[in-house]
């Protein structure tokens, strides 16, 4: 065999052994980290991040949860995404794109939350604004901008565009209820865009309420 | 003393009788009290009945809806239809499906200065096979009308294996990670102009273009690591081992081998449009010293290699933020013993909101080709805006505008021959994320002017 080729492939394969032994130590430090603090950047974030770089994004109802595996395989190749955030933009995608099974569960001690008993009572007067401020920009402001405009990342491509929640005078309009729904079924369960994902697979009840509490302060204080 | 009579007698009388009186009161107030208690249990009695009627009532309705979902299954898996899906189902051929089929294409229209419009068309479906969580395969043959021929390619075809969350090893028929154009943005619903970059394309015979879409057999290994910088800060990088590119002449009408990489709407490689340059050409060839033949590397259809001399590369790209990437990327090897190649380049992406700017250079040197050393330079930049950031009244005309996006694109082919410039001015209309309706007219230098239409779809 050429001399040359085997050096060429000699040269290749040392790389793959380097790269190979240095990620790996790199990734048993990744995951000792992973359990002591969570990952800055939400599965939405990424999800936002990493495809509108070359392309429009694709929403999460486009596809099921095995098809998003496979994509998101093939384009963890492609885009060389790290195996970590690739799974992250992947479980995102997976929770969003079925509508979650109803809820019928109570909220705190005297209030209860029935979509199929049509009665619906949200308790956004006691909601955690502070927190719902957190749950927002991990998982609307991908979208819906982190001022609330409409203006997220993965908003540029979106037809319609996600609605500008700092709008006082639109927000007026919407019960709690209604952002309630909205929020966990997704848009089409409003008569809205579906390509509002529904996120009642991915925040719990507390977690809704307190967004609407933290958009409620948004819109009225603009 | 008689004085005294008269205080201790009422005095007896007194504390002799106020023990009763207030046992009286006493008594007025405990069944006062036992009313109110009375009435207190007599309410809470009838808030108790309230709210279990309340409660039967919600446990009526969530059993009401229970029976309603039951029934509907039945119903549903009573008739044939529902049968299978529900089969279906059970086998899991949606949820846990290992295979999954995409792909893009593209319909265009082209029309140079100097030669005939015509409609060209292209498909591309991409199969995958996701063998296990570690293992994916893919690929993506090519079909491509042109002139008389139906072209079928295999663009791609590969096997990944993620041996870590920052190592892929691949191998097959791969995308080559040299700058991101092929790679990443050669797609029809990608690529936002109906044509490929001024540096891509067969090249050959005063064709547009340095090297083809790059794509080659042989192993790849990439990968991406996050970096604790800023938002969205990381590297990735790619090595690959292929066979490389080959030598191969063509005479002076272009019967040399051509590969299909090329988009619809984008014929500058056709004979037809190279006439124009023909004697420019013919003085390219001579100072080649071949005569009428045009000795060139062939990329990407070195199939079974001819030497066992294979080609190098990799590419590093760098993040510093999450929307800016700027990449290095290199190729060499020999193509024939003594004729070697050498290939680097540069590549920057930057998107914010509706604004993506591309742009890349390319440098291709090799000794002995055709007698000589010969060197190409080529770069282009690209700029597009999608315009959804205006908010108009009217819904119909804000969707439409909304779904606008100008392009414009600039670069230059520095070549042995005639250097080739080109500015083009396009406008994408978005009907859906992934389907494109294109318009582009490019202004040429090297090449004829060309009006582009291209109606391109992702699935």
């Amino acid at each position: 065999m050429n001399k040359h080729i085997l050096k060429k492939i000699s040269v290749f394969l040392s790389l793959l052994l380097m790269i190979v032994s240095i990620t790996s130590v790199f990734e048993a430090r990744a995951q000792g980290e992973e359990e002591v603090k969570k990952r800055e950047l939400s599965g939405v974030d990424l999800w936002s991040q990493n495809c509108s770089r070359c392309h429009n994004v694709r929403g999460p109802q486009e596809f099921n949860d095995a098809q998003w595996d496979i994509i998101v395989s093939h384009m963890r190749v492609i885009g060389g995404i790290p195996g970590a955030q690739a799974r992250a933009i992947a479980k995102f995608l997976q929770e969003t794109n079925n509508p979650p099974p109803q809820l019928i569960a109570p909220i705190s001690a005297d209030k209860t939350t029935e979509i199929t008993g049509r009665e619906l009572i949200v308790d956004v007067e006691n909601g955690d604004v502070v927190n719902g401020k957190a749950v927002y920009e991990n998982n609307c402001a991908a979208c819906h901008g982190t001022s609330g405009k409409g203006d997220g990342p993965a908003a540029v491509s979106m037809r319609p565009k996600p609605r500008n929640l700092a709008d006082e005078e639109y927000m007026s309009t919407l019960s709690d209820e209604y952002l309630f729904k909205g929020i966990t079924y997704g848009g089409a369960s409003v008569d809205k865009s579906p390509l509002m994902p529904g996120w009642g697979n991915v925040l719990d009840q507390k977690e809704i309420i307190d967004v609407i509490s933290y958009l409620r302060e948004l819109s009225e204080n603009k | 003393m008689r004085l005294s009579k008269f205080i201790v007698i009422p005095l007896l009388v007194i504390s002799f009788l106020l023990p009763f009186g207030l046992s009286s009161a006493e008594a007025q107030n405990t069944d006062s009290d036992l009313q109110s208690l009375k009435e207190e249990i007599r309410r809470l009695n009838q808030r108790v009945e309230e709210m279990e009627l309340q409660r039967a009532e919600e446990r009526k309705v969530v059993e009401e809806v229970k029976r309603e979902q039951e029934e509907s299954k039945e119903q549903a898996s009573s008739s044939i239809g529902s049968y299978v899906d529900k089969r279906i189902q059970e086998f899991g051929i949606f949820n846990t499906s290992k295979t999954f089929f995409s792909g893009y294409g593209a319909v265009g229209f082209n029309k140079a200065d100097g030669d005939a419009s015509s409609f060209s068309a292209i498909f591309a479906p991409i199969f995958h096979y996701q063998l296990s969580k570690r293992l994916h395969v893919l690929i993506e043959p090519e079909f491509e009308l042109e002139d008389t021929e139906l072209e079928i390619g295999l663009e791609i075809g590969e096997i990944d294996f993620f041996i870590n969350d920052y190592v892929t090893l691949s191998a097959g028929k791969i995308l080559l990670p040299f700058n991101v154009f092929s790679e990443r943005f050669h797609p029809t619903w990608i690529n936002k102009m109906p044509a490929l970059p001024i540096i891509y394309g067969h090249g050959g015979h005063g064709g547009q273009g340095i090297v083809p879409v790059l794509s080659d057999i042989g192993a790849q290994v990439s990968g991406g690591i996050p970096l604790n910088l800023f938002e969205g800060s990381k590297i990735n990088y790619a090595f690959y081992l292929v066979n490389g590119p080959r030598i191969e002449s063509e005479d002076d009408h272009g019967d040399g081998d051509e590969d299909g990489d090329e988009e619809a709407g984008d014929d500058h490689d056709d004979e037809e449009t190279t006439t124009a340059n023909e004697d420019e050409e013919d003085e390219e060839h001579e100072e080649n010293g071949n005569g009428g033949t045009q000795t060139d590397l062939v990329f990407g259809n070195n199939f079974t290699d001819i030497n066992s001399n294979k080609a190098f590369g990799g590419r590093i790209g760098f993040l510093p933020v999450w929307n800016w990437e700027v990449g290095g990327s290199l190729m060499f090897g020999d193509a024939e013993d003594d004729i070697n190649f050498f290939m680097y380049g540069f590549d920057t992406e930057f998107q914010y909101r509706g604004l993506l700017v591309l742009g890349e250079f390319l440098h291709l040197g090799n000794d002995n080709l055709g007698g000589g050393k010969t060197e190409k330079n080529g770069y282009y930049a690209q700029a597009s805006y999608r315009l959804s950031d205006f908010a108009i009244d009217n819904r119909y005309l804000g969707d439409f505008i909304n779904g606008l996006e100008p392009v414009l694109r600039y670069g230059k082919n520095y070549l042995p021959g005639p250097d080739q410039e080109q500015f083009a001015i396009g406008l994408d209309w978005w009907l859906l994320s992934s389907v494109p309706l294109k318009i582009a007219y490019e202004f040429n230098d090297g090449l004829p002017d060309r009006l582009l239409l291209q109606w391109a779809f992702g699935f």
